[in-house]
């Protein structure tokens, strides 16, 4: 049966299922939200006001037109948050478009939107496209447009519902915080639950039926089905091992794989590695990726996505190509950061901390030349900043730099992983290139890195004897101590560093044998002997050195 | 001429003996903990300063929350039923959503109470800056000022309430959702400590990266004797989270350095302690105003 109006009844049993379609996806609301604040609380603050607004309206007796302004006093009385306080104007200009009504038909109902939707745009300081207010206003345009005399009360909705999610696929359009977090605009999802019952209510629905059923996931529902058209391809990404039977593994050229790739997709990431290849690409045809790559080698591992829907699911918890985003044809970046370490928990962190690529190298294993232009190349930025962190690698890196043609590429002179952690930190890639590198030179050239590690043989150097296997920690040339136990040749090191007293800030890095005892036992005794220095810690994972001590 | 109130809210840390003194009222805003809601209360007579921050310091989540409608309609009504207008300085439209449901319930009030005035000005800062600017007004209506005067006075002249602070992590900043700033520049670092200042806008910003707590300090102290104005004429604010040995040490320092008339210490109130974390520390004072726009 198809409803012409809307009496007093069906109106709170509207209002009821809107609320229990809210509650149902209460949660995923509550996950997209990053405007205003990211707070993720939209979706609560949605339901005080619906709820709010059923209390009011059973409260009252009587005509629709009472019904609905006892409403919009609840509504207004529970709104809490922002798109909360929005939902309560949009709720009280609905009442004033029922004002005075028995009940209201097609007509009333869809007049009373638009005044909903005006008083909704008042209550707003400075309102915001791309929000809740954009998808009210759109779908409540389109209802009024497509509406005629045969319309229905379900037709209405129907059209609002159809407007009102193509509406909120563009809310990223108009915002761009939601396009950076990859989520639609979380008071338009809750606002669309809320009508999407007040239609299942027309159809006769109980809000205890609703409130049970499965939900239907709006923010990511219809992203990818029977009929969807694979609009971005798939993130595919694999690790080749290079095979000697199929390839010349020393000549094998990771450029010529490249030019190849770059036929069949874009956002391609290589990296070779001795006879290890790892490859990242966005491609509507991984069919012929595989082909390719197998001309080479087996995989050691194989990933692939269908991005459109990894487009949706993108939210806060990141995606696989989020790193990679940056490296797509139209996003050139200003600034890029390519550094040199090892320790699988040292190159995390200096990712973390804003480098795009790490080379694997230092002491025992200096990159090429070959591999800082390697990096380059998968990097599409105005700006790099290479930060080789050994000074065996300076040298490469510097002739990298001044023959890479694509870029321009500064290398600050970093002699320690220490110095080039620190150097990271200061790095502000709002600045200009010279305050950039003058901000990480500084920031490196106020460090002094002392370094403990075992002693391969016995000796006496700077006055300080020490046997084989001993722990020993220097700094640069310079000896400091040696002890049995590593944790005593670290604490002794920095208090026979010369200049300590006019040190404020220190970095311990663990290396790969350091057990949790020791790092505790290292803080803690650092802190009992200078209780004036700030001490941080820092699990790099690097072999050879057991603690790696930046000292600012 | 009508008389008024001059209003402020949990965000003013506006402490009791000021308001006693300056005859300010506050809007209670709340927060919530541990699944139930407690007053944002400026007299910490609901738990104590050092409660709040040993829940945040125990890794508790503690979540600030707008004023609704409702509650701005019942205090507002308390001063309206007895005949005054209202001038309420309001948090900062660029870090809470409040302010809009004050304006909406302002135009109601008004409304409902025929030839009142209810003014709500959108302080664009938080914290002692909003108490600043109260103690201001309150010496403004002293001297016969109308609330017309005050509002073209701040509109003018708010953005010279300044703030600048370090945090010890920023954590409960990112986690509330109250900092903008690229996120390169964030990077969990704990050895770098950001410099972080309202802007024109009224949105918390990060300019500037210390390594060091002691070095963030020393910029707090120098960014302040650079853009103070008028010091021997004001009282300087030092707010911090439960950090009362640095406080004293910013203060001492300020105090033989910028020739301020006074320093004065106070906890950070529950509202913005709750969004900055334990460890930080704020200094207000009037001076240049601020032209910084982060993105």
């Amino acid at each position: 049966m198809q409803n012409s109006y809307i009496d007093s009844e069906s109106f709170i049993s509207m209002l009821r299922c809107g609320a229990a379609n809210l509650s149902a996806n209460v949660k995923e609301v509550n996950e997209l939200n990053v405007f205003p604040v990211p707070d993720g609380d939209t979706g609560t603050n949605m339901e005080f006001t619906i709820k709010g607004a059923i209390r009011g309206a059973e409260s009252a007796e009587g005509k629709l037109s009472e019904v609905a302004t006892s409403m919009a006093k609840g509504a207004l009385m529970g709104a809490r948050g922002n798109s909360g306080v929005i939902l309560s104007q949009f709720l009280k200009g609905i009442a004033v478009g029922f004002q005075g009504a028995e009940n209201a038909d097609v007509t009333r109902v869809i007049n009373a939107m638009t005044s909903g939707v005006d008083y909704a745009y008042r209550s707003v300081l400075k309102p915001t496209e791309g929000t809740i207010l954009t998808v009210m206003r759109e779908a409540t345009a389109y209802a009024v447009k497509m509406a005629d005399k045969n319309s229905t009360l379900e037709s209405v909705l129907d059209d609002f519902l159809k407007e009102a999610r193509a509406s909120l696929k563009r809310t990223p359009d108009l915002l761009p915080v939601l396009k950076k977090a990859g989520v639609v605009d979380s008071g338009a999802v809750g606002l669309i639950y809320i009508m999407e019952g007040f239609r299942q209510a027309l159809s006769g629905k109980t809000p205890e039926e609703i409130g049970g059923a499965e939900t239907t996931n709006i923010s990511k529902a219809g992203s990818f089905g029977p009929d969807s058209v694979l609009e971005y391809g798939y993130c595919t990404e694999f690790i080749l091992q290079l095979m000697n039977y199929k390839t010349d593994i020393k000549s094998f050229s990771l450029k010529t794989m490249t030019d190849y790739l770059e036929t069949i997709g874009d956002s391609i990431v290589a990296i070779k590695d001795e006879d290890i290849v790892k490859v990242h690409v966005h491609t509507k045809t991984p069919e012929l990726a595989v082909e390719y790559a197998r001309r080479y080698g087996e995989f050691v591992t194989f990933k692939m996505e269908n991005m459109s829907v990894q487009h949706s699911e993108t939210s806060f918890a990141g995606n696989a190509c989020e790193e990679e985003a940056a490296v797509t044809e139209e996003e050139k970046v200003r600034c890029a950061v390519v550094a040199v370490a090892t320790g699988e928990g040292m190159i995390e962190t200096l990712k973390e901390i804003g480098a795009d690529r790490v080379i694997y190298g230092g002491q025992t294993m200096n990159p090429s030349s070959e591999d800082f232009i390697n990096a380059f190349d998968t990097l599409n930025a105005e700006y790099i900043f290479v930060l080789p962190n050994n000074s065996n690698v300076y040298l490469a890196a510097k002739q990298a730099a001044e023959m890479y043609p694509k870029a321009k590429a500064f290398v600050i002179n970093t002699s320690s992983v220490a110095e080039g952690y620190v150097a990271l930190t200061m790095f502000d890639p709002a600045g200009t290139p010279e305050e950039i590198v003058s901000a990480m030179e500084e920031a490196a050239e106020n460090v002094s890195t002392l370094s403990v590690t075992h002693a391969v043989r016995d000796g006496c150097m700077d006055d300080v004897s020490f046997r084989e296997g001993d722990f020993i920690c220097v700094n640069g040339k310079r000896m400091l101590s040696s002890a049995k136990s590593k944790v005593a040749a670290a604490v002794e090191g920095v208090a026979n560093f010369e200049g300590i007293e006019d040190k404020e800030v220190v970095t311990v890095i663990y290396g790969k044998d350091v057990s949790d005892e020791d790092k505790k036992a290292v803080i803690s005794e650092l802190n009992a002997r200078f209780p004036s220095l700030e001490i941080y810690e820092l699990d790099g994972g690097q072999e050879v050195y057991s603690f790696i001590i930046s000292l600012e | 001429m009508k008389d008024y109130v001059i209003l402020v809210d949990s965000a003013s840390e506006m402490t009791t003996e000021k308001r006693k003194e300056f005859g300010v009222d506050y809007i209670q805003m709340k927060i919530a903990y541990d699944g139930k809601e407690y007053p944002a209360s400026l007299d910490w007579d609901a738990y104590s300063a050092k409660e709040l921050y040993g829940w945040l310091r125990d890794g508790k989540r503690v979540t600030t929350m707008q004023v609704p409608p409702e509650d701005y309609r019942q205090a507002f009504a308390v001063y309206l039923e007895k005949g005054l207008d209202i001038f309420y300085l309001a948090c900062s439209s660029g870090l809470s959503g409040s302010i809009n449901a004050a304006i909406l319930v302002a135009r109601e009030m008004e409304e409902k109470y025929p030839g009142s005035r209810v003014a709500v000005i959108d302080a664009l800062n938080a914290g002692y800056c909003n108490a600043h600017m109260a103690i201001k007004a309150a010496e403004m209506k002293r001297d016969g000022k109308t609330i017309e005067e005050l509002i073209e006075w701040f509109e003018a002249n708010k953005l010279k309430f300044n703030q600048i602070g370090t945090v010890e992590t920023l954590t409960y900043l990112k986690r509330a959702g109250r900092i903008k700033g690229t996120a390169a520049f964030f990077g969990n670092i704990f050895s770098v400590k950001p410099i972080v200042i309202n802007d024109a806008r009224g949105c918390n910003v990060a300019i500037k990266k210390i390594r060091g707590r002691k070095s963030s300090f020393e910029e707090i102290i120098n960014m302040t004797k650079e853009l103070i104005e008028d010091p021997a004429g004001q009282v300087v604010h030092i707010g911090h989270a439960d950090c009362i040995e640095d406080a004293e040490y910013v203060k001492a320092r300020l105090l033989a350095e910028t020739g301020c008339r006074d320093a004065d210490i106070s906890y950070l109130g529950p509202i913005v302690g709750a969004s900055t974390g334990p460890g930080t520390l704020i200094v207000y004072f009037y001076g240049k105003e601020v032209t910084v726009a982060g993105e």
